[in-house]
């Protein structure tokens, strides 16, 4: 079966994704963002570009608990489903707050450019590690940055942390052109 | 699942502070990113960028995104490849001798690659090639230390819990 193909000259716009000629600058962390007797929600592989910053958000189950103690229903579908309102804001020291809620995204979001912050993610999977990519459009202002989750369904209270959003500018500051004009 | 076979799940990986330009050609560039490392072994992606002057065609034959290689060699010679070969067993007693090298995600954008095993101190060199995509044999040097670093940073989330079987 032929592989599907996005309608032909459709881009997608430069605000739902990172660059896809630049190397990322990469930040030196990994965060913990909740942690339960139960489940663990981490922000990882955080990269950033002159436009935004772009990161994993996953949840992984504690592993020698039976899937009863975690509250997991049967099938994959159903445990898909139960991540469906993980709910991750990023909050900036100018008291900008851009959220993963779609109910928050302006509904133009895919035909016209949103204001910056504007925190992106289309689907994620996994089963057990479930993961899930995120992109920041645009990028914290200089101060602390917070990374703050909660999970109704995972019985994960609202939880969050703290990092110096310099990292992430530092970072932006250290991505390079794959082509540089003129190669 | 095996410990060889991924990366442990109750534990914070160390972040290699760095991604890596392994190959480019006019047409299309292979990076090493997200790099994550575990005491015993490390996770990153192998990700294919296309010159934005192209659009966003690529080669429409799944075959073909199999025969980009990759291949992780370490400074005492052993290395370790995503080509077609024997995968040891699940449920063989004993665990393989590291390095062993699976990619458990493969598209047209590159995949998703774990490593078991660490490198020992010296250059950690990371080669590639796809020939149906005119991208010759490349390769790219990292410091080992900088994984050996990150393994020492990470964590275990759950201090309390059982160990594993």
């Amino acid at each position: 079966m032929p592989a599907w193909e996005p309608p032909s000259g459709y881009r997608i716009p430069a605000w739902l994704r990172p660059p896809e000629d630049m190397v990322p600058g990469v930040v030196p962390l990994e965060l913990v963002v909740a942690r339960t007797d139960t489940h663990a929600v981490l922000v990882t592989r955080l990269h950033a570009y002159p436009t935004g910053l772009a990161f994993t958000l996953t949840v992984r189950p504690r592993p020698d608990l039976p899937d009863e103690r975690r509250h997991e229903p049967g099938g994959g579908l159903r445990r898909s489903a139960r991540f469906l309102d993980l709910r991750l804001a990023l909050r900036f020291a100018d008291g900008h707050t851009p959220s993963n809620d779609p109910r928050r995204w302006p509904h133009t979001f895919e035909t016209e450019q949103p204001d910056p912050p504007f925190l992106y993610f289309h689907g994620g999977g996994g089963s057990r590690v479930w993961q899930s990519g995120h992109w920041l459009w645009g990028l914290p202002p200089p101060g602390p940055l917070a990374f703050v989750c909660r999970w109704p369904a995972g019985g994960v209270p609202a939880s969050g942390v703290e990092i110096d959003a310099g990292l992430v500018l530092e970072a932006a500051d250290r991505a390079a052109a794959v082509w540089p004009a003129g190669d | 699942m095996p410990a060889w076979s991924r990366g442990p799940v109750d534990m914070v990986p160390g972040v290699v502070p760095v991604a890596l330009l392994v190959a480019r050609t006019d047409t299309h560039a292979v990076l090493i990113d997200g790099l994550l490392v575990y005491p015993t072994g490390f996770d990153f992606d192998l990700a294919v960028r296309r010159h934005p002057g192209l659009g966003r065609h690529h080669h429409p034959d799944p075959d073909v995104w199999h025969e980009l290689r990759l291949e992780v060699r370490f400074a005492d010679g052993r290395r370790a490849d995503n080509g077609p070969g024997p995968w040891p067993r699940p449920d063989d007693d004993r665990p393989p001798d590291p390095p062993l090298l699976y990619q458990s995600v493969i598209g047209p954008d590159g995949g998703h690659v774990w490593l078991w095993g660490l490198p020992p101190p010296g250059p950690l060199t990371f080669a590639c090639q796809w020939p149906a995509e005119r991208i010759p044999p490349s390769q790219v040097e990292l410091d080992a230390r900088l994984v050996l670093d990150a393994a020492a940073r990470a964590t275990t989330l759950w201090a309390d819990q059982a160990p594993s079987p």
